[in-house]
């Protein structure tokens, strides 16, 4: 049995943007693991928290508008402010976003007692300093972990990698959707190695799927023991 | 990532292999630029014995006329256009500039082969020293260049072709031209042969070796290609041990800032992370360099084959007010906007599968699909003459759609939306409404006696229609959640026709905003008969609101003398409409011409609210009646009895949804003529005078 440390971020909007724009700036349909690696680190003021697993859940249906915003343009990094002038950007904004964490890892009890407190040693956003959060504590529930090579479909809560999905079997209403090339791991300033591709459900339900080992990325499903039924994916 | 997509749908472009002629049209501009094979100046280098010829200028192609369309009442004209030889321009591949100055170096060349624009023809003549120059800044970014001659030695005969060139030329002649530095040999670009072959085609005869001729080693060329593209991608970052964002493969990668990629321009740094340098973007995303070779087919593809820019007219609806009329004088496109295709699939596809869907692209590219089976997407998208093959509106299949403004050949795009993973059943079935919608039109247009083909073409596609109901700020929205069946409101869309109603009835006394009062009729009741069978059909949910029944159902029960009112406030609403109407034709007959609504309801520039129409339309009715010697039909006078009780009933509902009220209520006095014609024997004639005298205002 585990103890999985559970709270909720929601706010108006988010934006989480994809790494491939630039003029324009687009956003990933929900919390991108390296965005939440840094909101834990910015509860404890530390550095992000990779260490440990995580499984993020979609509470509302992901909503995207595209927005127009003055950003500071051209040669912004070069010294001379001479040279700099706000241009139009438009920006994909996430609307009304809610997401349920799931995380157990070293960082579990302190992370608990901040969140717990609604304290935080930095701001915490979602994805860009406008769109501040305060994490809402939820619980520690008990999970197990799932045993492997069942051809059983599972109803699990989070998004999940696809590279742990075998087969997905349609559940009404839902609206299954990929997102591919997300970041997955945060090496230094500005610095990212590898990708994950992720199944999630765009009206913000579960996932029926028949699960597969993973071959290259670790991925733990685990049944929840308390708090609300179902699987999660915790990677 | 966005360009996931792209290389999800570039890489079975890629594994679909094609000629290396078909992949060099696909990954270069040899088609696009056909104006530089005017003047090609060859050099021909044999690399063995060291020695070169630099051939007259030739032209690849030839000039032909072709006719022109004048004006009306006007001669046609014939216009001569430059058709260039597509066999032989395979072999000069080149990349057109993108923005910055196309008289630079830009980029990376594969082979020795130059773009000249006319300013450059004039500067390089007989000038060996520009020539020079010229050549050692683009021999320094190309690929595969042996060096067999020195460069001192060609300046000088280059000179004296362009001068050749250019004398030859008139001062208002625009000169374009193509440099190539033919080096000839076996392992090389091109090389000797006694005819063109198989795997190569004819370029030019050698004039080192008479009765032999130069053909050009295409998989090298395409080869070439494919390295000046990757060490374009290089130019941001490359790292030998990476791991690809996309697939995960370890090894060799490139940054994902690279130029098949528009959406991520170089010189614009705000948005990149501070702390990398721009040549090391690559340590930020990385891609392995058969997911950029996808990538630079996908962006292809998606930018210039599957890419359209919107009609004139679904843009300016798209920018048009929707709260109010914004004027009669049509409205000024503000700006361009393109929509772009990407095609995926949803899961990875076998071997079979996966060229089932490089072919059902090729089909796309080709678009030979269009008489034939397939989903056209000109209603449910805006593309215009577009039509996904049957292969890619399988359930394995997902759209997305980028719409956007700006230049992507300068690498300035601007994203309005983007509808990511769309299904082509949902959009199938969309279209399938949008189509059955053209009956409602008709119906309606010929109700209103308006002309149909003015507005089939606005209200019978989704983006102008959406923009109409909902407004510029929600349109890409509320497309959005109709790709994904997703429920849409129906009451922005009332208000807003409620909006816009009002104003045509605060210039009520002018001909010309009856005429638009029932357009905006025609428009309310178009986008209520689409938002009823989308929720039903599509979303397959109780519609909320959906509280009036079709129109015409409505009117033939009051046409029967139905004295139920009270069902809902659409309904009464519309039935209001219909008493008013019946009441105006016979007030109008009486009066000797006098507008019942302007005489009586709209005086002194009065707004109409739902007590304006109880209060001083119907309820005065009888009176207005003895006054001007109408005779009421015992019908009429029982309906609006009824009608009346019915009002005060529901007067806190119709408060509350004043907009429905309102919008119904001009709905049921436009249709009313529809049936009030042939029913009272005084109306009809009333009807015919009106009509003509608003025709001939």
């Amino acid at each position: 049995m585990t103890t999985l440390l559970v709270f909720d971020v929601r706010g108006p909007l988010a934006h989480f943007r994809r790494p491939d724009t630039a003029v324009t700036h687009a956003t990933y349909p929900f919390l991108t693991r390296t965005a939440l690696h840094g909101l834990l680190g910015a509860i404890l003021g530390t550095e992000p928290v990779q260490d440990g697993w995580a499984a993020i859940e979609l509470r509302a249906p992901v909503r995207t508008r595209a927005q127009q915003l003055s950003m500071l343009g051209k040669m912004y990094l070069d010294g001379s402010n001479t040279k700099t002038f706000h241009r139009p950007t438009a920006v994909e904004l996430l609307i009304q976003p809610h997401y349920r964490i799931y995380y157990t890892g070293p960082k579990q009890a302190e992370l608990a007692e901040a969140i717990r407190q609604r304290r935080s040693v930095y701001p915490t956003y979602l994805g860009v300093a406008y769109a501040l959060t305060v994490p809402e504590y939820v619980g520690e529930w008990a999970a197990d972990p799932l045993e492997e090579a069942d051809e059983e479909p599972l109803l699990c809560r989070t998004v999940v990698p696809v590279a742990a999905v075998k087969r997905l079997e349609p559940l009404p209403d839902a609206e299954y959707a990929r997102v591919g090339g997300m970041l997955y791991e945060r090496v230094g300033p500005g610095e990212y190695r590898g990708g994950v591709s992720v199944l999630y459900n765009a009206a913000g339900g579960p996932i029926r799927f028949v699960p597969k080992p993973s071959a290259h990325l670790p991925v733990r499903l685990m049944g929840l023991r308390e708090g609300e039924a179902g699987v999660v994916a915790l990677w | 990532m966005l360009i996931d997509g792209l290389i999800r749908m570039g890489l079975p472009l890629l594994n679909r292999g094609g000629s290396p002629a078909e992949v060099i049209r696909q990954i270069t501009d040899v088609e696009a630029g056909a104006q530089f094979f005017q003047n090609v100046i060859l050099v021909e280098i044999d690399v063995a014995q060291r020695r070169f010829a630099v051939h007259p200028p030739m032209a690849w192609g030839d000039w032909q006329e072709e006719p022109q369309e004048g004006g009306k009442g006007r001669r046609k004209k014939t216009q001569a256009r430059f058709v260039p030889d597509r066999s032989r321009t395979v072999a000069a591949p080149f990349v057109l500039p993108k923005g910055g100055n196309p008289l630079k170096p830009q980029g990376r060349y594969g082979i020795p082969v130059y773009l000249v624009y006319d300013k450059q023809f004039r500067e390089l003549a007989a000038n060996a020293e520009a020539v020079r120059d010229f050549l050692e800044r683009r021999l320094a970014r190309t690929q595969l260049w042996r060096g067999a001659v020195e460069v001192a030695a060609l300046t000088a005969p280059l000179a004296d072709a362009f001068a050749t060139l250019a004398s030859g030329a008139t001062e208002k002649e625009k000169l374009y031209g193509l440099l190539v530095l033919a080096e000839v040999g076996e392992g090389h670009p091109y090389r000797y042969a006694a005819a063109a072959s198989d795997d190569g085609p004819w370029v030019v005869q050698s004039r080192l070796h008479p009765g032999v001729a130069v053909c050009a080693n295409l998989a090298l060329l395409e080869q070439a290609a494919w390295q000046a593209k990757l060490a374009e991608g290089m130019e941001k970052g490359a790292l030998d041990d990476g791991v690809c964002v996309c697939c995960g493969a370890e090894g060799p990668v490139v940054s994902i800032a690279n130029q098949a990629w528009p959406l991520f321009a170089f010189e614009w740094r705000a948005p990149l992370p501070s702390e990398l340098a721009e040549e090391e973007l690559v340590r930020g995303a990385a891609l392995c360099h058969r997911c950029y070779q996808g990538l630079t087919l996908g962006g292809q593809f998606c930018f210039s084959t599957a890419s359209r820019r919107l009609p004139v007219w679904v843009t300016r609806e798209l920018f048009a007010p929707a709260m109010s009329r914004g004027g009669d004088t049509p409205r000024q496109v503000r700006q361009e906007v393109y929509a772009g295709l990407i095609i995926t699939p949803l899961v990875p596809l076998d071997a079979e599968a996966e060229k089932r869907f490089a072919d059902g692209l090729e089909a796309f590219r080709r678009q030979t699909v269009y008489l034939e089976r397939g989903l056209p997407l000109e209603q449910v998208l805006g593309l215009e003459q577009t039509v996904l093959p049957e292969t890619l509106t399988d359930a394995r299949f997902r759209l997305t759609v980028l719409y956007y403004t700006g230049e992507v050949a300068r690498k300035n795009v601007h994203l309005l939306a983007v509808v990511e993973d769309v299904t082509p059943s949902v959009a199938q079935a969309v279209d399938e409404l949008l189509v059955a919608l053209g009956e409602e039109v008709a119906r309606l247009c010929q109700a209103l006696q308006l002309s149909p083909a003015r507005y089939e073409r606005q209200l019978l596609c989704l983006p102008p229609l959406l923009a109409m109901a909902y407004g510029y700020g929600y349109v890409w929205q509320a497309l959005g959640r109709i790709l994904h069946r997703q429920p849409i409101a129906l009451s922005p869309m009332v208000r807003h026709a409620a909006l816009r109603m009002q104003e045509c009835a605060a210039r009520w006394q002018r001909d010309d905003a009856r005429w638009a009062m029932r357009e905006e009729v025609l428009r309310y009741l178009v986008f209520r008969a689409f938002w009823q069978a989308y929720m039903r059909k599509v979303v397959q949910r109780k519609e909320e609101g959906a509280d009036m029944r079709p129109w015409p159902e409505l009117l033939n029960e009051l046409k029967a003398g139905s004295l139920d009112f009270a069902r809902s406030v659409d309904e009464l609403g519309f039935a209001a409409g219909y008493l008013v109407r019946a009441f105006s034709r016979g007030y109008w007959w009486k009066t000797k011409g006098k507008d019942f609504l302007t005489h009586r309801v709209l005086t002194f520039g009065s707004r109409l609210t739902p007590d304006a129409v109880w209060r001083r339309a119907i309820l005065p009715m009888p009176e207005y009646a003895v006054r001007v010697g109408l005779p009421l039909r015992e019908e009429l006078r029982r309906q609006h009895g009824a009608w009346l009780l019915a009002y005060r009933q529901m007067e806190p509902e119709v408060q509350k949804a004043r907009d429905a009220f309102l919008a119904a209520f001009w709905a049921g006095y436009h249709l009313a003529d529809s049936v009030l014609g042939a029913a009272e024997a005084e109306g009809e004639g009333v009807a015919a005078d009106e009509s003509a005298a608003m025709a001939e205002a």
